[in-house]
């Protein structure tokens, strides 16, 4: 049997069934539109259809809240760490020119007779180049600094001077202490450069064993 | 997809309502009541359904089933009212109540493809929705169906021939 034969009393077979057409069912339309009518606003359809309606408004206002606080807190964090943490402008490197490459120096302070303080250090004086320096150098041979030094030389010469400038006796002190005394003129009382009243100075009972010195 | 209005539930019912009692007295003598029911449950909905022919039908046929669950005596009658279900139209000349009884015989997996194709005029991709199985299976299982009717049309007639004596 061919296919188009098949096909042709296969829709034969169709077309007698298709002579018979099934009846209207019984059902009441304006009891049926009621019954769909109130399936539909049934509680249990009206709580889906508000949870579907406020479910995006509920949770992009909770995203929105919590995106806001976590920035919040975010900056809070930055805050407490400090400017320098940031990474803004003030962490920023400063440039600083590279500081010379000092060949390694294990111990010493001088090559020959020229100091190796003098040779390594820097001319644009940069704290880089000064703790490599130091980092170099033993503890024990570090060097003065040629500042320090003089202010070292200085204080001492200073306590020297001092000392040579300390009166020796109790009159040196005392010639220190007191003007010189003005030419004494026979007769006349002696005149005291100072306070005019005697008993106002302590310079007045000081005159005494001055003069019993003198 | 929009909800289903009373728009949407009358034209199915315009439409559909014949065949959907035809497909449901296949298996419960309560066909009209499960429609109605597929119906108001279609107007549940908060969304159409894609292909809402098929699932009108599906929902009949799950209706129906549960309607015709632990009484099997009731398919002797569920046959006799399936087939009161159709009328025919046309010359009564053209009556072909042999064919319609090779329909009644056929399995009813076999049957019910011939109701949602034939009487329901349901594509093969509605007839899938409904049946729950695949496109492709749904058009299988539907030649297979006419085939088998077209065997039973053609085969002789079982009663004996009167001889002259």
């Amino acid at each position: 049997m061919s296919m188009s034969h098949k096909d042709s009393e296969m829709n034969e077979i169709e077309a007698a069934l298709a002579a018979w057409t099934p009846r209207s069912p019984q059902i009441d339309r304006d009891r049926l539109m009621f019954a769909a009518g109130s399936a539909s606003h049934s509680p249990a359809i009206l709580a889906g259809r508000s949870l579907a309606r406020f479910l995006w408004p509920v949770a992009t206002s909770f995203s929105t809240a919590a995106a806001i606080a976590m920035a919040f807190l975010l900056a809070q964090d930055r805050a407490g760490r400090g400017p320098a943490a940031e990474g803004g402008v003030a962490a920023q490197p400063i440039a600083v020119a590279a500081p010379p490459v000092l060949p390694p120096q294990r111990s010493g302070l001088s090559v020959g007779s020229t100091p190796l303080w003098r040779e390594t250090a820097p001319l644009d004086g940069t704290y880089l180049a000064l703790r490599n320096q130091m980092l170099n150098t033993p503890v024990d041979q570090w060097p003065i600094p040629v500042s320090l030094n003089t202010d070292v030389r200085r204080g001492a010469s200073a306590i020297e001077d001092d000392a040579a400038l300390k009166p020796s006796t109790s009159r040196n002190l005392l010639r220190e202490l007191l003007p010189p005394e003005p030419p004494v003129q026979r007769g006349a009382e002696p005149v005291r450069r100072g306070s005019p009243d005697p008993a106002a100075t302590p310079a007045a009972h000081i005159t005494e064993p001055h003069e019993a010195i003198t | 997809m929009p909800r289903p209005d009373a728009e949407l539930l009358a034209r199915l019912l315009d439409q559909h309502g014949g065949a959907l009692a035809l497909y449901a007295a296949q298996w419960t003598d309560a066909a009209d009541d499960c429609v109605q029911e597929a119906l108001v449950e279609l107007a549940r909905q908060s969304a159409e359904p894609e292909n809402a022919v098929g699932w009108l039908y599906r929902v009949v046929k799950h209706r129906a089933l549960n309607s015709a669950r632990g009484n099997s005596r009731r398919r002797e009658r569920e046959v006799e009212a399936w087939r009161r279900r159709l009328v025919r139209e046309g010359p009564a000349a053209d009556d072909r109540t042999d064919l319609l009884e090779a329909v009644e015989r056929l399995p009813i997996d076999q049957r019910e493809l011939i109701v949602l194709r034939v009487w329901g005029g349901l594509s093969f991709a509605e007839i899938a929705e409904a049946t729950e199985v695949a496109t492709s299976t749904a058009y299988r299982k539907y030649q297979e169906a006419i085939e088998s009717l077209r065997q039973q049309w053609n085969e002789p007639c079982p009663c004996p021939t009167k001889t002259p004596k």
